[in-house]
C-alpha cells in the first residue's frame, strides 16, 4: 500500500486532485481512497487530503501520518507553519509545485523529488484555475504508482468536453516536464 | 460490475435515487449537506421523479417526511448532529406511526463544545426511539444500506423507520470505489411501496397519532416492540435476498479473526475497518486478537454477538460516544450480551479525533481495567 498526503491551500484543488487519483486507480482495477481533513474552510488556509492506493481492499479509514509521498501544491506552505516533511522516513517521495529549486535541506529528507511548475503550465493552458490536474501529472511522473493514461481518463470523465481536454493537456505537459531528482 | 469513485454522501444519495424515493424533505447541515444537494439537483434536472420539499428546520423536515410517508410515498430525509436533536420529537412520531422512512444520519458530535466532526453522540440520543439503526463502514454500504433499508422498513411485519449511521467525514467525505448497480437490478429488488395500516386517504378518512388513553398506550407500544423483534428476523432475510440480487453479503455483525482470538475488540462504523488492520498489526506482534463490528445496533443482535464472542476470553468495546454518567452505549449492550467475559470499556474518537491502529494498541494496553477508559487522552488539557 502507498500512502500519500496532499498539502495545499484552500482553493488550490488538492482535495479534488485526491479524488481524481481514486478515479484513476479505479481504471487500473486498483483499490484507493481519498480522505480530506476538513476544518472551517476558507480560501488560502492550509488544506490536507490523505490518499491510499493498494492492490487489495483498504480497511483502514484514518488519516495518513507516515506518507510514502508528499504532494505539495504551494512551496510557501512552510511559511504558514506546514512541515511537509513530517512523518517522512526512509525511501519517500516529494512532488512539489515550484518555479524554483527546493531548499536542499528539505529535499534531502526525500529519496526522490519531482519538481514541476504546475501553476505556470496550468496558466499557459487553462488560465487562472487550480493547478491540480498538472500536479497529478507530476505525481504520475515521479512515483509511477499511477499511469498518466489513467490520470487523463479520470480528468476527462470528471469534466466532459473542453475543460476535460485542457486539464488532460495540463496533466500530460506536467508529466513530460517534471524534473525528477533521485538521491538514493 | 462497473466501479465508480464516489464519497459516502454521494453513495447514500445514489441509493436514494435508485430506490426511487418519491419525496425528499431535508434541511442541510454539515457534513450531511451534499446528500440533499445531490438529490435536490437530481430532482431539479428531472433525473429523479420526486418532490423536494423545502423546509425551515430539521423538525419540519421530518414532519414533512412523515406526512409524505403517511399518504403512501417512499420518503427520504437525512441529517446530522444538532439537526437530529431538533428532530427528536418527530423521530418518536415517525417510529410510533410505523412509517418506513429511511434517514442517513451523518454522524457528528452533539454540541457542546461545538464541533463539525464525527462521533456517535447524535445517533445515540435516538437509540430508544424505536427506529432500526444500522452503521455503515464503507461507501458501498452507504449505497447498499439505503436500498436494502427500504425493503426492510416497508416489510409488512416490520413497518419501522431506519437510520443509517454514516461517520461524518471519515465516511461521508471519503472517496472510494463503489460498485453501482443498474436501475433494473434495483427495481427488481425493490418494487414500489405498498402502504399498510396507517394510510392517509381523503376517501377513507382516518385520524392518526391521536390522544391515546392509558388503556391502549401500552398495547400499541407492545406492537412496536414486536415489530422490532420482527425486524431482527426480516433483516436476515433482507440481507440474504440482497446477496442473491447483488452478490454482496451483509449480516448484523461482521467478524474478523474472532474464531481463535483470546481478545476481541468491538466497535461500529469506520473505526471497525481500522480495527481489522489493527488486528493484523497486533497479531504480527503475537497478540491473538480479533475484531467484531456491530452493523445493526437496533435491533441489537444479542445472539450473534454471543456467538461471535463465545471463544474469546476478553472483550474490549470501543465506543465513539462518551456515555456520561454510566457505561457508554455499545459497552452496555455488549456487556449485557456476554456478562461472564472479562470486559473492558473504552471511549475513543470523540469530536473527530482520529482512531488509528495506535488507538487499538492503547485499548489493548488497558485490558481488564475497570471503569471507562478514555483513549488518546491528552493529560493536563
Amino acid at each position: 500500500m502507498k500512502e500519500i498526503i496532499f498539502y495545499g491551500r484552500g482553493g488550490q484543488g488538492a482535495v479534488t486532485a485526491s479524488k481524481w487519483l481514486v478515479s484513476a486507480a479505479v481504471f487500473e482495477q486498483k483499490y484507493a481512497h481519498a480522505l480530506p481533513a476538513f476544518g472551517q474552510e476558507r480560501q488560502g488556509a492550509p488544506v490536507y487530503a490523505y490518499a491510499r492506493i493498494d492492490v487489495q481492499p483498504i480497511a483502514t479509514k484514518s488519516f495518513v501520518y507516515k506518507p510514502d509521498c508528499a504532494v505539495v501544491f504551494d512551496n510557501h506552505l512552510p511559511a504558514l507553519g506546514v512541515d511537509y516533511s513530517a512523518g517522512i522516513k526512509g525511501d519517500k517521495i516529494l512532488v512539489i509545485n515550484s518555479q524554483t529549486e527546493i531548499d536542499p535541506q528539505i529535499a534531502s529528507a526525500f529519496s526522490a523529488v519531482g519538481r514541476v511548475d504546475a501553476t505556470g503550465i496550468t496558466g499557459d493552458i487553462l488560465g487562472r484555475v487550480p493547478a491540480n490536474a498538472a500536479m497529478l501529472g507530476a505525481l504520475a511522473a515521479t512515483t509511477n504508482w499511477i499511469s498518466i493514461d489513467s490520470v487523463i481518463l479520470a480528468l476527462k470523465r470528471s469534466m466532459p468536453g473542453r475543460m476535460g481536454e485542457l486539464n488532460a493537456k495540463a496533466a500530460q505537459e506536467a508529466f513530460s516536464v517534471t524534473a525528477v531528482t533521485r538521491s538514493k | 460490475m462497473k466501479m465508480t469513485a464516489m464519497n459516502g454522501n454521494d453513495a447514500a444519495a445514489a441509493g436514494a435515487r435508485m430506490a426511487r424515493v418519491q419525496v425528499v424533505a431535508a434541511y442541510p447541515i454539515t457534513p450531511q449537506t451534499p446528500i440533499v444537494e445531490n438529490l435536490a439537483t437530481a430532482i431539479d434536472k428531472g433525473d429523479l421523479k420526486a418532490n423536494y420539499i423545502n423546509v425551515e428546520s430539521e423538525h419540519s423536515a421530518l414532519c414533512a417526511t412523515v406526512g409524505a410517508s403517511l399518504v403512501g410515498a417512499r420518503a427520504f430525509t437525512a441529517t446530522a448532529s444538532a439537526g437530529l436533536a431538533l428532530m427528536h420529537e418527530i423521530t418518536g412520531v415517525a417510529a410510533g406511526c410505523r412509517q418506513p422512512i429511511v434517514m442517513p444520519v451523518v454522524n457528528r458530535a452533539i454540541p457542546s463544545p461545538w464541533s463539525l466532526w464525527c462521533d456517535h453522540s447524535d445517533i445515540m440520543g435516538e437509540r430508544d426511539q424505536g427506529w432500526i439503526q444500522l452503521f455503515a463502514e464503507t461507501c458501498q454500504e452507504a449505497l447498499d444500506f439505503v436500498i436494502l433499508s427500504y425493503r426492510l422498513a416497508e416489510d409488512k411485519r416490520v413497518q419501522l423507520p431506519v437510520m443509517i449511521g454514516i461517520d461524518g467525514f471519515f465516511l461521508s467525505h471519503i472517496t472510494e470505489p463503489v460498485a453501482v448497480p443498474s436501475q433494473e437490478q434495483v427495481d427488481a429488488y425493490l418494487p414500489p411501496r405498498e402502504p399498510h395500516n396507517l394510510v392517509l386517504d381523503v376517501d377513507n378518512p382516518l385520524a392518526i397519532n391521536t390522544l391515546t388513553p392509558p388503556g391502549l398506550f401500552t398495547e400499541i407500544k407492545y406492537q412496536h416492540k414486536q415489530a422490532m423483534e420482527n425486524a431482527a428476523v426480516v433483516m436476515g432475510k433482507v440481507f440474504a435476498s440482497f446477496a442473491a440480487a447483488f452478490g454482496r453479503k451483509y449480516s448484523v455483525v461482521k467478524k474478523y479473526k474472532t474464531e481463535d482470538a483470546d481478545i476481541v475488540f468491538v466497535a461500529m462504523g469506520t473505526m471497525a475497518g481500522t480495527g481489522r488492520d489493527a488486528v493484523d498489526a497486533l497479531r504480527s506482534k503475537g497478540h491473538k486478537v480479533g475484531m467484531l463490528r456491530i452493523i445493526s445496533f437496533r435491533p441489537f443482535p444479542t445472539e450473534a454477538v454471543q456467538d461471535a464472542l463465545k471463544e474469546a476470553e476478553k472483550v474490549i468495546v470501543l465506543d465513539r460516544s462518551a456515555g456520561l454518567g454510566s457505561t457508554p452505549p455499545l459497552a452496555l449492550e455488549v456487556s449485557r450480551a456476554v456478562p461472564d467475559k472479562s470486559f473492558t470499556s473504552c471511549v475513543a474518537g470523540l469530536g473527530g479525533r482520529d482512531v488509528t491502529i495506535a488507538t487499538y494498541e492503547q485499548a489493548l494496553s488497558v485490558t481488564g481495567k475497570t471503569g471507562v477508559n478514555w483513549l488518546d487522552l491528552k493529560e493536563g488539557e
